[in-house]
């Protein structure tokens, strides 16, 4: 595959706090995105981490600092520049019934387009470069809602890819496959992330897939980054066992290399998904 | 080279260095399909009436060719109406695709929510106290359907603007609309209820170029702006608020704008020929259904529109011999079978 992506782009977030009206999400919060490299977020849920990516890709106003894409502030861009340098899977993404994968992946094109311009050639060829990346050209014509659940993560996938966007942001792009859709889903990010030098942004859940596929992982826990490198560095016992509430041990992992985490028992529940007063024995 | 036209994925593109789209060959055929039958049922209501006429007699006249009494019938008389039926239905369909995107619910269509009663509503009151030129009436179902419209954001914030929530607020506010409107026609003198009456059934009795001209003109203008402009950020809030964002489409303001745009589009056929109920429920659901679309889909719309709007036009004159029935009252009875249907097969789905 010879087409490369943009030239690699620098997001940043500037000390920024991020709130849905009165309620403060996360503050004084600064975090470089490496670029071309693979980074997935973990942290408990609710503890921000959909939140960071809808600052990070515009859609969250913050209430103070800034978030720079290319050293400009992201909410000075266009809505539709910013799109075409940065694209994000949401949780929330819904397909219309009844739509197929090719007319799904198509609507990934919209930054690219314009009123007269609504399928030119370069549109055609994305999508087609899309579909055959993520192994759908088969089921281009296919309902997404009659696709399997790992079928129907593609689709979206393909979708996000034909943006052509040199910044993908994915939020728990993983969750509710089963174990080999999910490693199949990842190794395409990876090879997307190494071949092309797209830079990645992944939330997962599984701290091993993100042991394993990370260059860097951000770890997040109420509202902060409480750490940020190579999983070698942050992924310690003492940080599982306050982030998660989990003692763990870490280990070489004996096939792929890196940490690999094998958890003893559950120590404490994290405060964001405790159980009331009332509920606790 | 590329071709001008090709065909892909069952659908067929157009491209030139500066234009390109893209429709289903599906969605095509079924567009095309229902502009022949409506030229056919404009035709058919062309020729027909208390002097019938043939189809050449009709062609003749409409190119100026034709003798004095026949160009009289056809183009004076019966051609206001055929082309009111026709852009009126087509702009109802659009109206009634953009509400049904906008609240996510097949049964958010302007006469389920109130926007229709609004403008009804604003309308007699225009009649009723200051009087039924064109630009009154235009003014009075504008305001109408504005307020109606800001109300409604504002009675279901809180609950999404999708929804359950906004359809029950809406018939709610209907009924009460119903019921200022009979106010109004039961205190006005009696000449100006009945205009006032006549009209809030929804007629093309009487249309002329003259007095609709501008509705007809404004309303294919507006249907024409709607699809060109709106379209692709649409088929994005298709698929949900932060997709379309990410995109680079604000989904606040494709759903401001779509609102704004249907407000208006209902009050130029409201004003211009009182609230006609229902064609905006069908027009998208069938429109969507024939071409197989997924999602908001507007051309479809405004061709089933059209389509409807004539057909339940053609019916309204000739269904009861020597008595024209208003528009609105085919539509309303058609409508209603329609509304049942749909709200039985949406219950089943577990959608409401
Ligand atoms: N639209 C919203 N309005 C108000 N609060 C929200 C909204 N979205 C998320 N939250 C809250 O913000 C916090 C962080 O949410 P989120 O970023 O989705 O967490 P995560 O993705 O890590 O699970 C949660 O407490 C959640 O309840
Ligand atoms: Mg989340």
């Amino acid at each position: 595959m010879s087409q490369s992506v943009p030239e690699p782009s620098s997001l940043r977030a500037d000390r920024i706090t991020m709130a849905y009206q009165d309620r403060i999400i996360g503050e004084d919060l600064s975090v470089d995105i490496a670029d071309g490299r693979f980074t997935v977020i973990i942290g408990p849920n609710g503890c921000g981490k959909s939140t960071l990516l809808r600052s990070l890709s515009r859609l969250l106003r913050t209430r103070s600092g800034t978030v720079y894409l290319d050293g400009k502030d992201i909410h000075r861009s266009r809505a539709q520049d910013v799109a075409g340098r940065l694209g994000l899977l949401p949780q929330t993404a819904i397909a219309p019934p009844g739509i197929t994968v090719f007319d799904l992946a198509r609507r990934g094109r919209y930054p690219h387009q314009s009123i007269l311009s609504r399928w030119s050639a370069q549109d055609e060829a994305a999508v087609h470069r899309a579909l055959a990346q993520t192994e759908m050209t088969e089921l281009a014509d296919r309902p997404v809602d009659e696709l399997s659940g790992g079928q129907r993560q593609r689709a979206w996938v393909a979708m996000v890819l034909a943006q052509e966007s040199s910044i993908l942001l994915l939020d728990e792009p993983t969750t509710f496959l089963d174990v080999a859709h999910q490693i199949s889903l990842l190794d395409l990010f990876a090879q997307l992330n190494s071949d092309e030098g797209r830079t990645t942004v992944a939330v997962l859940h599984d701290i091993n897939h993100a042991a394993r596929y990370a260059d860097d992982i951000i770890v997040m826990s109420h509202g902060r980054i409480v750490a940020h490198g190579p999983p070698v560095d942050v992924l310690t016992p003492e940080l599982l066992a306050e982030v998660f509430g989990v003692e763990a041990v870490v280990i070489d992992d004996p096939v792929n290399g890196g940490p690999h985490i094998i958890t003893r028992h559950r120590t404490r529940i994290p405060a964001s998904v405790a159980p009331t007063r009332e509920e606790a024995p | 080279m590329s071709p001008l036209l090709s065909r892909d994925h069952g659908a067929v593109t157009l491209r030139t260095p500066a234009v390109s789209g893209r429709m289903s060959t599906r969605a095509l055929v079924a567009c095309v399909l229902l502009l022949a039958a409506t030229a056919a049922t404009t035709l058919l209501a062309l020729m027909t009436g208390k002097v019938g006429y043939s189809p050449g007699e009709v062609l003749a006249a409409l190119v100026g060719d034709a003798p004095a009494d026949v160009e009289l019938f056809v183009v004076r008389w019966r051609l206001p109406r055929a082309v009111a039926a026709v852009t009126f239905g087509a702009v109802l369909g659009v109206a009634g695709a953009l509400f049904q995107c906008v609240t996510r619910n097949p049964l958010g269509s302007p006469d389920i929510i109130g926007f229709s009663a609004g403008a009804s509503a604003g309308g007699v009151a225009a009649v009723t106290l200051i009087g039924s030129s064109f630009a009154v009436v235009a003014a009075g179902t504008l305001i109408g359907g504005l307020l109606v419209a800001a109300l409604i954001m504002l009675l279901s914030r809180g609950g999404g603007t999708g929804g359950f929530r906004l359809v029950i607020v809406g018939i709610g506010l209907s009924a009460m609309l119903v019921s200022v409107e009979s106010w109004l026609v039961l205190t006005a003198d009696l000449d100006v209820a009945q205009v006032a009456a006549l009209w809030s059934v929804g007629t093309l009795n009487g249309t002329s170029f003259t007095h609709s001209g501008i509705a007809m003109a404004l309303g294919i203008a507006a249907v024409v702006a709607v699809i060109v402009l709106l379209s692709r950020r649409l088929t994005l809030l298709d698929l949900g608020e932060d997709l379309s964002g990410a995109l680079g489409a604000d989904p606040l303001r494709t759903r401001t704008v779509a609102v704004l745009a249907g407000v208006l589009l209902i009050a130029i056929v409201t004003a211009a020929a009182g609230p006609i109920a229902f064609v905006a429920l069908a027009a998208p659901h069938i429109g969507r259904r024939l071409a197989g679309m997924a999602g908001v889909a507007l051309v479809p719309a405004a061709c089933t529109g059209a389509f409807l709007l004539a057909l339940s036009d053609f019916v309204a004159q000739h269904a009861l011999p020597g008595r024209m029935l208003p528009v609105g009252v085919v539509t309303v009875a058609v409508g209603g079978l329609y509304l049942i249907t749909l709200i039985v097969r949406e219950n089943r789905k577990g959608v409401l």
